[in-house]
């Protein structure tokens, strides 16, 4: 509308010459004369993204800084009743510290649960990322040749990221049990045992759900970044006169740069936030075995009504994903490579 | 000078105004949260609040038969009263949703709630108390319902909540692997128990004789059995980890160590009835939920389960584990004379037995038990029999915490990763240092 009523015919005839002078003030000098102001210069593009802001801000940062303010409240979900206790919920997570009594609390779950459930989630992501980038490179690399019904393969690879996890978790828990399938095969060699009901073996077990699930994931997105490296690469490395293992690392892995910055950040954050298939595998048992942090904070929040402390686990949470997400974006910065 | 003065004069005056309706807004807000003594119902039914009643009810449906069965009810509901009924189950992860809807003050009138958690609602004052309503009408037979139900929802001198229906474990035999094995009559004693289960091990027909969880449900049933308790009797310490509860614990460790009772993951089968009904266990404790499933699912073997009371140790008490559910109201509803009238349907003398006669759960009425349903259902009489001297599994407004403290320590005595003692000893400490 102030464009309508500020303007007239003369002053918003344009001269073509005026926009090609190259001096830095006509853009602006045009925009004053036709009456756009800075802001509305970009009111378009505003409106273009406003859906995605606005349910972004609704359903992610409101809940997200919301979640900040509770970990400094004890509130009640009931009443809505909340009162300020600093950094007492803080406190109640983390103490006793994990380091009190020759590190007690990473061996005995009922020490303090939070740290042994951190534990548990340090020992399932160091388990099951290195092998979901690793299997997922190799399964790209062997996909990305010339094989028999490569289609069929990549579909059959990529069935478990389909899958939906609690319906993997009840599989799994099926073919792991003493009885199952697996331990039919195992039994013969004398290896059978009871791997989904043992606390010693239960947090491998979902490590093995988790890496079966994310080799599929992984072997789409570096299928994705082979296909994107120009074969001139290869045709230039092969007159240089290097071989497989050299094109491999030099021309294949360094294009592969962005690819694993994404995967291995995606990983690392799946593997921190692990909660679904341990919920059905065991519900975090049998005795904490696969007790997740993420797990950890439902049971406190939502079975107990502690939002509070719920919210500071989660925030805890949180500095951790963060902390190795940016370590891993220096890291790739350092690594990149331009051609 | 003159405009500021007057701008500031006007300020001063909007603010004030602001803060007086803040304060007022968050009066009415917080009275309406906290539902303050002079929102208290009085118990009478004003007749005026049941003239074009526009009521919601809410709960979980465990399928479509269960939710057929309570919209017939509630279509009669509306048949006899002048009453408009929005029947609204909650499909999944039901105690995160209701409480949510009851925080944010738009909750269905009437609403189920487990005896589990139900203790905590209460705590918070957000239930409307049923009790005056109760005193005040004498059509409503509470004194016949079984009184371990009732104690579970009398919570500081009210009744938040009426028995929707319970369940209680009693134990499920093969009577024809019994037969195999030599064993004449189910088990009535704790020894005798153990005799069965090792003439069935003999026999050789199952890997595992009985099939009990990792979390030791059948625990809850033994320790009460046994003379124990989890609490106190004022609630204000645990106790769990007492002589009568670690032999409690001890016998049934024992039965796990001889292989005599299996787990889920060493049995093959996800849940108790599975087991029983595709013959890979011989006995389990169960409730009446899984007859259904038996009958419905195992018809070939369905004649040869039986179901008896809990065998209790030799001079131990008659006792089992109960769960239940109530239908509550809120101190939202704004109609809570019509929640009342509501609850009063579903739970009189009629409704509770049209609702038990689905037979997934049990009449909570004791006077139920000369239904020609239960003549005809004997294993269901069973259970029903139970409701005398059943413990209802919940111990308090911190029910959730103790169970989540405990289970994770029957699981370490089960696996054995935990000795009896050191478990329960371990979740004593834990409850009375961090949680009462």
């Amino acid at each position: 509308m102030a464009y309508d009523s500020q303007s007239d015919d003369t002053e918003a005839a344009v001269n073509i010459d005026e926009l090609r002078d190259g001096s830095d003030g006509t853009v602006a000098r045009l925009k004053r004369r036709v009456g756009i102001t800075e802001d509305q210069s970009n009111l378009m593009g505003f409106l273009f993204v406003a859906p995605n802001i606005a349910v972004f801000s609704i359903f992610l940062l409101g809940p997200v800084l919301y979640a900040f303010y509770l970990a400094f409240m004890e509130y009640s979900i009931l009443t809505h009743e909340s009162a300020y206790v600093g950094l007492e919920n803080f406190y109640a997570v983390m103490q006793p510290y994990p380091w009190e009594n020759g590190f007690e609390a990473l061996r005995d779950p009922t020490t303090n649960t939070w740290w042994f459930s951190l534990r548990n989630t340090f020992v399932y992501a160091i388990g099951t990322v290195p092998l979901q980038i690793l299997g997922g490179l190799a399964v790209a690399l062997m996909l990305d040749k010339r094989v028999r019904a490569k289609k069929a393969y990549r579909a059959a690879y990529f069935m478990p990221v389909m899958l939906s996890g609690a319906a993997a978790a009840v599989i799994w828990r099926w073919l792991l049990a003493d009885t199952g399938i697996i331990n039919e095969f195992l039994r013969p060699l004398g290896l059978a045992h009871n791997w989904a009901g043992d606390p010693s073996t239960a947090l491998g077990a979902i490590m093995l759900m988790a890496v079966w699930g994310g080799i599929g994931f992984n072997m789409i997105l570096f299928l994705a970044g082979l296909q994107n490296i120009p074969q001139e690469l290869y045709d230039a490395a092969r007159i240089d006169g290097s071989n497989r293992w050299q094109r491999f690392r030099h021309v294949t892995w360094a294009n592969l740069g962005n690819t694993n910055f994404f995967v291995i950040v995606m990983a690392i954050i799946g593997a921190f936030q692990v909660f679904g298939i341990a919920l059905v595998f065991e519900e975090g048992g049998p005795f904490y075995a696969t007790t997740t942090a993420v797990l950890l904070i439902y049971q406190r929040a939502f079975e107990e009504n502690y939002f509070g402390e719920g919210a500071a686990m989660a925030m805890f949470l949180f500095v951790i994903i963060f902390a190795f997400s940016y370590w891993q974006y220096r890291y790739r910065k350092s690594e990149e490579v331009d051609y | 000078m003159a405009r500021t003065t007057g701008d500031t004069t006007e300020k001063k005056t909007t603010r004030r105004a602001a803060l007086q309706a803040a304060a007022a807004m968050g009066a009415i807000s917080f009275a309406g949260c906290l539902g303050g003594d002079d929102d208290k119902p009085d118990g009478d039914v004003d007749e005026g609040a049941l003239d074009n009643m526009q009521l919601e009810l809410s709960g979980w449906a465990a399928d479509d038969t269960e939710s057929e069965l309570v919209q017939e009810l509630v279509d009669n509901f509306e048949d006899e009263y002048d009453a408009e009924v929005d029947y609204n189950p909650i499909p999944s992860e039901y105690k995160r949703q209701i409480q949510t809807q009851i925080g944010a003050g738009d909750v269905a009138d009437v609403f189920y709630l487990d005896a589990s958690y139900y203790p905590s609602f209460a705590d918070e004052g957000v239930l409307l108390d049923l009790e005056p309503y109760i005193e005040e009408d004498d059509e409503f037979a509470i004194d016949d319902f079984f009184d371990p139900l009732i104690d579970a929802f009398q919570y500081d001198d009210g009744l938040y909540g009426i028995p929707k229906d319970f369940s209680t474990l009693a134990l499920y035999h093969n009577d024809r692997m019994l037969e195999d094995a030599g064993v004449d009559a189910p088990p009535e004693t704790w020894n005798e128990l153990r005799t069965a289960l090792e003439s069935i091990q003999a026999e050789g027909e199952v890997t595992y004789p009985m099939m009990e969880y990792d979390n030791a449900r059948i625990f809850w049933a033994f320790l009460y059995q046994n003379g124990g308790q989890v609490l106190t009797d004022d609630g204000s310490e645990c106790v769990i980890a007492s002589d009568e509860n670690v032999e409690a614990l001890e016998f049934l460790i024992d039965l796990v160590d001889d292989d005599l009772v299996g787990r889920p993951s060493e049995t093959g089968a996800d849940w108790h009835g599975g087991a029983i009904g595709s013959e890979e266990v011989a006995m389990a404790a169960i409730g009446p939920w899984a007859l259904p499933a038996i009958e419905d699912g195992h018809p070939e073997v369905d004649d040869d389960i039986g179901v008896s009371h809990l065998p209790a140790p030799e001079d131990g008490e008659q006792a089992t584990a109960a769960y239940t559910v109530s239908y509550s109201s809120s101190v939202h509803s704004e109609n809570p004379d019509g929640a009342y009238t509501l609850i009063k349907f579903l739970t009189d003398d009629e409704g509770m037995a049209s609702w038990a006669e689905q037979g997934l759960a049990l009449s909570a009425r004791e006077s139920h038990e000369d239904l020609e349903y239960y003549e005809n259902h004997p294993r269901r009489r069973t259970h029903l029999e139970a409701g005398e001297w059943a413990h209802v599994v919940s111990f308090g407004p911190h029910s959730q915490e103790i169970m989540n403290e405990t289970r994770p320590q029957l699981e370490g005595a089960v696996t054995g990763e935990r000795e009896p003692r050191e478990a329960l000893e371990s979740a004593e400490e834990t409850v009375n240092n961090d949680i009462l």
